[in-house]
């Protein structure tokens, strides 16, 4: 009865109730998102990378280093030497080392010169591997493996060729027509920037990067990457053409990079870490900087934490401007419907069920508004989504109800509730009086 | 008796030396139907606020259906009040926005006294009783006449079968058709359910429909107090 009381009540004023409820709809909206925005960034970037133990780099800003290695976000101000990573690849602390070469783009997406060894030891989330959803890793100068997201926008499928230029715009100015790469691969998606890169081999890079003579680099004549005892696939490549063999291994000389940009380090041993990163930050044949993904991470959020509470802080504001709002509102409503509160005394309610009915009110004026929040947060997400992971690379998900929402949506109750004790006891007071009866 | 006061006093500021309602002595017998008239300003809905156990007296007993209205708590009297006392006021009798059968279970509510599933039955029986088209029953009742709201206000008053009807001004935003069948329809209810009635009102033209008529003025002698003292100035 009390329910059905309070519904009613308020679709009687529907108009106030409007009002009240689109300004706490807005501010649940804005709390929930920067709450679940906050926490999907936390995840999403803690989840780019795993299993690297060092990232080493042209000596930068930590940070700097962390962000355009692995995110992809700016552009690295310096590369470091061949030599570079011979040497610490030779190391005997270090179990692999993944080279690294950014600076390139298609369509928008960015392009990653790397080696095999990438798709074996890049790992993400929870020390998820690569997977490749179609095809397999790239094998010649002009093989292309494309992240998820590049695919599916771009349309592209094993075997069609595409053009990749020099610099990051979206519409670049040097494209070399003459140099297309083939689609062998296309990998599973993983919700991190991986999913909007492009992946060639290193050489595929240096090659985009030749001016000139690159014309006889033409696809007829794609040189292998490994030596030719490596791969049994291309066995009769070297038996038929043998003369070939000696131009690919020409051609590959030739395109044997002088410098990358960034170097994925993993140890044998994670003791060692420390020691091998004060080695490399030590080096004295050139300026580098080695940093642990962990710990520069967490630098990232120390930096954000304050622009995020500040969010929250704001959003919080808002929130309980809404609630007072929907107090003052209840509050005349009371003043209004003072014949009721005393129609309903006289028929036997207590002021307690006069509070009740208020808070009520507020209750489901609290809950509407979180339903109609979290949907248009969701619907939003939605329609976010793919351009947050084109364009930032952030995987956030539509799903908004975490242990963290739900709790914030707890407080959101709680302090409706609170807040429309003001009214209530407005009620409560107003019902008790012996002036109720005048 | 049903009602019976005994030196009541009132006064909404505490210690005031001129208290609004002062009654000795007065009562009211089983199955009487008493007619009260007095104009406005003469304590009237004090007294009738002091009956119903909406207001408590600063003094004195007040007795109604042999329970001491005075010595109950607030939440005693809600409830004694919800299963023994029905009250028609002159408008606002109902919850604008809820149709009859909801305002009839809203009274229902705060007593209890029918179980759910007769509950139903009984509310369509005591409209079918008062005329009330089935159709009308089922609409807000901010949308149907004045005449009719009153009837639904009877049957609102009615469903917890209370031994006291206090009714207040309920004819005075009727025109006079509507009025006289009011009265007659309120007066067989009355009747059939062996209800005793206090009934308040400034016109004297509804004086025949009762058994028992007194002016509010010689209940009350604070309203005589007041007089002096006006006149006294």
């Amino acid at each position: 009865m009390l329910m059905n009381l309070a519904l009613k009540s308020l679709r009687d004023r529907k108009g106030s109730i409007a009002l009240s409820l689109m300004a706490m709809t807005v501010s649940i909206f804005i709390l929930l998102g920067v709450e679940h925005i906050r926490h999907q960034t936390k995840e999403s970037f803690s989840n780019t990378v795993s299993g690297v133990d060092l990232i080493v780099g042209a000596r930068t800003g930590s940070l700097n280093l962390l962000l355009y290695s692995v995110f992809k976000i700016g552009n690295p101000t310096n590369n470091i030497s061949w030599q570079s990573y011979q040497t610490i690849a030779d190391n005997p602390k270090v179990k692999w080392a993944v080279p690294l070469s950014i600076g390139d783009s298609h369509k928008g997406f960015r392009v990653l010169g790397t080696t095999v060894d990438y798709f074996q030891h890049f790992s993400y989330g929870k020390k998820q591997r690569l997977h490749f959803a179609k095809g397999a890793a790239f094998n010649n100068v002009f093989d292309v493996v494309l992240g998820a997201q590049v695919a599916k926008k771009l349309g592209y499928k094993l075997g069609d060729t595409l053009v990749l230029s020099h610099g990051v715009a979206k519409n670049s100015f040097s494209l070399h027509k003459d140099n297309p790469f083939t689609v062998v691969g296309i990998l599973s998606p993983t919700g991190t920037p991986v999913d909007n890169s492009l992946h060639v081999s290193l050489q595929g890079i240096e090659a985009i990067h030749l001016d000139g003579n690159s014309s006889h680099l033409g696809h007829q004549h794609k040189p292998h990457l490994h030596q030719h005892s490596a791969d049994k696939d291309h066995h009769h490549d070297e038996s038929i053409h043998v003369d070939e063999k000696v131009h690919q291994d020409a051609v590959f000389a030739k395109l044997q990079p002088q410098s990358i940009t960034a170097i994925m380090v993993g140890l044998k041993s994670k003791i060692t870490t420390f020691q091998l990163q004060r080695q490399i930050n030590n080096f004295t044949g050139e300026a580098m900087l080695a940093i642990l993904p962990g710990i520069a991470l967490s630098e990232l959020w120390q930096m954000m934490s304050i622009l995020e509470n500040t969010l929250l802080l704001v959003s919080a504001l808002v929130f309980v401007s809404a609630c007072l709002g929907v107090s003052a509102m209840l509050l005349s409503s009371i003043r209004e419907r003072t014949r009721e509160i005393q129609l309903l005394r006289v028929i036997g309610a207590s002021p307690m069920f006069l509070f009740l009915l208020v808070e009520l009110e507020a209750l489901l004026i609290a809950v509407i508004s979180i339903i109609f929040g979290a949907g248009l947060l969701s619907l939003s997400l939605f329609f976010a989504q793919s351009y947050l992971v084109s364009y930032l690379g952030l995987h956030i998900s539509i799903n908004i109800f975490s242990t963290s929402s739900l709790y914030l949506l707890g407080i959101i109750i709680t302090a409706s509730l609170l807040v429309a004790m003001i009214p209530s006891i407005m009620c409560y007071r107003q019902s008790a009086s012996n002036k109720i009866f005048l | 008796m049903v009602i019976s006061l005994n030196n009541v006093c009132f006064s909404y500021a505490k210690q005031s030396s001129s208290p609004v309602v002062n009654i000795p002595s007065w009562s009211l017998a089983e199955g009487e139907k008493c007619f009260i008239h007095g104009a406005s300003g003469g304590g009237k809905s004090t007294l009738l606020g002091l009956l119903s156990g909406m207001l408590t007296s600063n003094t004195g007993e007040i007795t109604v259906l042999g329970e001491r209205l005075d010595k109950m708590s607030n939440r005693q009297r809600d409830k004694f009040r919800a299963d023994n006392i029905g009250y028609v006021f002159q408008s606002f009798n109902l919850i604008p926005f809820l149709d009859a059968i909801d305002n009839i279970k809203l009274a229902n509510y705060f007593s209890k006294s029918l179980p759910k599933p007769i509950l139903q039955q009984a509310i369509e029986n005591l409209l079918t009783k008062l005329n009330m088209a089935e159709k009308n029953c089922s609409k807000p009742v901010r949308d149907l006449s004045i005449g009719q709201q009153q009837r639904i206000a009877i049957a609102r008053a009615l469903i917890n079968k209370p031994k006291l009807l206090i009714v207040d001004e309920p004819t005075s935003s009727l025109d006079q058709e509507n009025r006289d069948a009011f009265m007659t329809l309120l007066m067989s209810m009355v009747e059939a359910h062996s209800i005793s009635l206090l009934f308040v009102s400034h016109d004297m033209s509804l004086a025949p429909y009762f058994d028992r008529v007194e002016a509010l003025s010689s209940i009350n002698i604070a309203a005589i107090d007041a007089l002096k003292d006006s006149q006294g100035k």
